[in-house]
């Protein structure tokens, strides 16, 4: 082996610690990169590959009801690839065996004498339905999980106050429902009380009253016509009362995988970044050092005749050989997240068919990331290694050029760290900016616990108020939650109303709901700005803070609301000035006051004029359960959610996250350590041959080890005061990137998060640093002071 | 006995021609010239001592000649190269191949073995010396596999030498190497020198503020100010044992 390259070897080695705490730093970064990189593509090529397989649908249109036949005429349409008719309709289910009384189902007819064409179903477990008619049912499978069915099961859909028996004969998953949800408007999976439930269309028909009909058209086009086919198949079907025809990027379970890859996107980048900045930094840290010991056989070398080029990659290759066992590491880390991110998401969404290829090229962007970034870092010192003059070996060691020192009248313990800071502004901050990095990543890793537990326990609170919303189906007038408040147990029932809308401002658009708002609730509040309860003025709504952004709107921004499913004879269409925008953690509502969201569209959309769409309930506890059962045997009652089953959803969408910024938490933990015991052992090398001077002159051990531990925390404080502002921000960007359709944030940062980032990195630089004083101890004195390093 | 350097030609072959030689540190105010007007002959195969009080200039002198740096103005030629016309890749070939150093602070590679720091500098040269028989002929053949920390300044010094050796220099450029070395240590590494560079027909040009080493030397440079104060050729050079200081 070339000489000099063993000799970068054993430096290495000698400095071992150092470099392996640097190189886990980033390995860590490119684990989190490879890991959620990995999970991050191969979800979406899971996505894209049930889409392809299972010829997911480009275009839906809802119909009041039309012939089966019309269905021959669009698939000779131009650009028409394939074309399904079939029916859709949401039915109350009820269910036995111990299960929750009553669900929401929707039933979907399949053809039994020939295969689907488009939005084909896997089979999971079980048959397929038979050819016969029968009453077989096809369950998706998270309902089916959620609610512990199995082919065999029986299952009673009831549709205008008929039950029927029904068979489960297969479990299923489906490209429609990847994401369980009912409609565009719900943005939670509600696998427990949603089910989409696969029926045959001969047996579906006729129970429903429409033999021969369809009301709903599913497409498959050319890709990139999806709109303009769209409207020209709406335009054909204007006799059957046709809706907005929905396209693959609003379809509701496509739109909420996609927001959450996206939400996940910032993760990719930022968080990796820190890591490897920050081993980057403590490369630089490290090399810099090594550099300043060596000037004198970096000389000698040189005055050998080693051009300045071989110093330079010298010094890079130290740079290199810790960014690829980095690489090496943290690739194998990184591989093994993904796979536990994968099996982590995969238990909350049934992906038809998902992959676990193993992308090696992400793997080698992580490891050359690595390489990178340790190179970059060693970059600066290798390049003063590499400018370093040859005569420099004659020299002694240059002492650092004494600045006028400012003069403190303070004891000597505090006078000689300080001007130790001070004597080296530009190093003291390069260090500063190692422990920086690691308070940094702790801080915002804290923020995303806080602002996470801060938006769960607010939420909840919110849910809190009530013990339980009830949803009708359809809507009912007011009259029927008067009559439920009657019900013993009851203390308290206020009306609801949701009502779909699109909300469009400033060319934006976002698929909502609107909520009537009674001006006397207590139940179902809204905090404004200041965290007080609002009501919105009449004329005017109040929207969430997520929405306004999605929006891009502001106090006081028109905002037009559609209602989706308009058709020619049933439409709705409004405008309203926005309020100050209020926090809300689920979903992203816009409030109207109670009188005017009825004016606006329950009367347009043909319903009671006093229509409410379902109720909120405060119970007494020990009713709680009666009252539930109840509202399942009432005729008209679809959902019936209870606090502690809103809660267990909460949980379920957030666990992944939860645990995700757990994580998160110990690595910036784990690389807080190694950057700050890094640059701990680092000074001290410097300090190494002053400190043994100052035995010398008879400081004792204890005097030292106060010296340099006031210098040291002096530096972390430093370190966690420059942290700060830029750990907000960055969590807040994070944040607000990191929102989905589904749970948007609000940034809290709790003091105990300052105030473990800023003690446990004190922690850390008080037990880093006594390495380095034990050898400091160890010191022969009188080789000390005449030997140089 | 002494001469002026223009009058002691010698039949011997030349080694370094410096001509008008001058070196000026900043400008204006606190320009520092520390050469001036340095001419100088110097042949083949002499063990030169230049000698001077502290801040003469002996440093900045040795390091011209070696390549290390460049002049204000005037000539310097060594081996037949003329090093004011050589860009700084051409004066680190000239490093490689013709001179070696030698240097108070020994810099050996703490984290290479003696053997491994001869080793470096030998696989840099074209046509190398055995290291092994070099550090032999330093007397350090047992502490060839020792780390510099174990070793004595003495030693150290002496796996300089044998660094500089290796690689067959035509001139070993040595700047105060005994200046860290005890009496004894420093004796036993002129010693070494004086043996080695004449067994192999090597030349050397020695810097001190040390007078009586300029009692081994063939040639003797005076420094004083920047300037030549004397040269002279000594008739009879002692054996490195005899000197005391
Ligand atoms: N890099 C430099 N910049 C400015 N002045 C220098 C530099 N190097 C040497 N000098 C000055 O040049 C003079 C000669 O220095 P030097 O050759 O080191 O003397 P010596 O080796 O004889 O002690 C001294 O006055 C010294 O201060
Ligand atoms: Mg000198």
């Amino acid at each position: 082996m070339n000489r000099l390259t063993l000799k970068l070897l054993r430096d290495l080695i000698a400095s071992r610690w150092q470099f392996l705490a640097i190189s886990l730093v980033a390995a860590l970064g490119v684990a989190m990169y490879q890991g959620s990189m990995l999970s991050y593509e191969r979800q979406k090529t899971s996505y894209q590959l049930s889409y392809d397989r299972l010829a997911f649908g480009d275009v839906w249109i809802a119909l009041r009801r039309a012939p089966r036949s019309v269905v021959t005429g669009i698939a000779r349409m131009p650009g028409v690839l394939a074309v399904e008719g079939r029916i859709a309709q949401f039915v109350e289910v009820e269910q036995k065996g111990g299960r929750r009384p009553r669900v929401v189902g929707r039933l979907l007819t399949l053809p039994t004498n020939r295969e689907v064409t488009i939005n084909r179903l896997r089979l999971l477990e079980g048959r397929w339905l038979g050819t016969q008619s029968r009453r077989e049912v096809l369950l998706e499978a998270s309902f089916a999980r959620a609610n512990r069915y199995r082919p065999g099961d029986r299952i009673y859909p009831k549709y205008l106050g008929k039950q029927v028996t029904f068979t489960v004969a297969g479990i299923v998953s489906s490209p429609e429902f990847i994401y369980p949800v009912m409609s565009a408007q719900f943005s939670l999976p509600m696998p427990e009380v949603f089910g989409a439930m696969f029926v045959p269309e001969e047996v579906i028909g006729p129970m429903l009253g429409m033999a021969g009909q369809i009301n709903e058209v599913v497409l498959r086009t050319v890709p990139g016509r999806e709109r303009e086919i769209a409207a020209a198949v709406k335009q054909r079907l204007n006799a059957y009362g046709p809706e907005e025809p929905v396209l693959r990027a609003e379809q509701p379970s496509n739109k909420l995988l996609q927001s959450d890859l996206e939400g996940n996107k910032p993760f990719l980048v930022i968080m990796p970044m820190l890591f490897l900045g920050s081993a980057a930094l403590a490369v630089g840290l490290v090399l810099a050092r090594w550099v300043q010991a060596q000037r004198g056989i970096i000389g000698f070398l040189r005055a050998s005749g080693f051009p300045a080029w071989r110093i330079l990659t010298h010094y890079l290759g130290a740079g290199l050989l810790v960014g690829m066992s980095g690489g090496v590491l943290g690739v194998v880390l990184g591989y093994l997240m993904g796979a536990w991110f994968g099996s982590a998401y995969e238990r909350v969404l049934k992906t038809p068919y998902t992959t676990a290829e193993g992308r090696p090229d992400i793997a080698l962007t992580a490891f050359l990331l690595s390489v990178g970034a340790c190179l970059l870092g060693a970059y600066g010192p290798a390049r003063q290694a590499a400018r370093i003059l040859p005569a420099e070996a004659m020299r002694g060691q240059v002492p650092a050029q004494p600045r006028r020192l400012l003069h403190f009248r303070m004891p000597l313990l505090v006078t000689i760290p300080v001007r130790n800071l001070l004597r080296r502004p530009l190093r003291t901050l390069g260090t500063a900016g190692g422990v920086a990095s690691a308070v940094i990543l702790m801080l915002i890793a804290g923020t995303f616990r806080d602002s996470m537990e801060g938006s769960i326990a607010q939420s909840l609170d919110d849910f809190r108020r009530y013990d339980i919303t009830v949803t009708f189906v359809p809507e009912r007038s007011e009259r029927f939650v008067r009559y439920i408040s009657t019900w013993p147990g009851v203390l308290r029932a206020e009306p609801t109303l949701d009502i779909p809308v699109r909300a469009y401002h400033a060319g934006f658009q976002k698929e909502t709901v609107v909520m009537g708002m009674t001006p006397d609730t207590r139940l179902r509040q809204v905090r404004g700005p200041a965290g007080l309860p609002v009501l919105p003025r009449p004329g005017t709504v109040l929207v969430s803070r997520a929405l306004a952004r999605r929006l891009r709107a502001e106090e006081g921004s028109l905002l037009r609301l559609v209602y989706p499913q308009n058709t020619r004879e049933r439409r709705a269409v409004a405008y309203r000035h926005m309020g100050a925008p209020v926090q809300s953690i689920v979903g992203m509502p816009i409030y109207m006051p109670m009188e005017e969201a009825r004016r606006l569209f329950a009367s347009r959309l043909q319903m009671p004029p006093d229509a409410v769409s379902g109720a909120v309930l405060d119970v007494h506890p020990h009713y709680l359960t009666q009252i539930r059962d109840r509202l399942y045997r009432t005729d008209g009652v679809g959902l019936t959610l209870t606090y502690a089953e809103l809660q267990r959803q909460i949980d379920e969408v957030t666990a992944f996250a939860q645990t995700f910024i757990s994580i998160m938490f110990l690595l910036g933990a784990a690389m807080a350590f190694a950057v700050v015991y890094t640059v701990t052992d680092i000074v001290l090398w410097e300090r190494t041959r002053e400190l043994a001077t100052l035995r010398t002159l008879g400081f004792g051990m204890d005097h030292l080890i106060r010296l340099v531990s006031l210098e040291n925390l002096l530096m972390a404080l430093i370190g966690g005061v420059i942290a700060v502002v830029p750990a907000l921000q960055i969590a807040r960007i994070m944040m607000e990137a990191a929102s989905t359709e589904g749970f948007s944030m609000q940034l809290v940062t709790y003091p105990r998060s300052y105030m473990m980032a800023l003690l446990g990195t004190m922690a850390v630089v008080f037990l880093a640093q006594w390495p380095g004083l034990r050898r400091v101890r160890r010191l022969d004195l009188a080789e000390a002071i005449r030997l140089r390093e | 006995m002494s001469a002026t350097g223009t009058e002691l030609q010698t039949t011997k072959p030349q080694l370094a021609h410096l001509e008008h030689l001058e070196k000026q540190y900043g400008e204006g105010e606190i320009a520092v010239h520390a050469l001036q007007d340095i001419n100088l002959e110097l042949p083949q195969g002499e063990f030169v001592v230049f000698v001077g009080p502290s801040g003469s200039g002996k440093t900045t002198l040795l390091n011209i000649i070696g390549g290390l740096d460049r002049p204000t103005r005037g000539r310097v030629v060594v081996a037949g190269r003329d090093l004011t016309n050589l860009d700084e890749a051409g004066l680190t070939r000239y490093r490689r191949d013709v001179v070696g150093f030698i240097f108070q602070f020994f810099n050996l590679v703490p984290t290479l073995t003696a053997r491994e720091n001869v080793e470096l500098v030998a696989e840099l040269a074209r046509d190398p010396l055995d290291p092994m028989q070099v550090l032999a002929a330093v007397g350090l053949k047992d502490r060839a596999e020792h780390f510099p920390a174990t070793l004595s300044g003495g030693e150290q010094q002496r796996v300089a030498l044998a660094r500089a050796l290796v690689k067959r220099p035509a001139l070993i450029l040595a700047d105060e190497p005994t200046g860290s070395l005890d009496y004894e240590t420093g004796i036993r590494v002129l010693q070494v020198m004086r043996e080695v560079t004449r067994d192999m027909g090597r030349s050397i040009f020695l810097v001190t503020h040390n007078s009586e080493i300029t009692r081994m030397a063939d040639r003797v440079v005076h420094l004083r100010s920047g300037r030549i104060a004397e040269v002279y050729v000594n008739p009879h050079p002692l054996a490195p044992e005899e000197l005391r200081w």
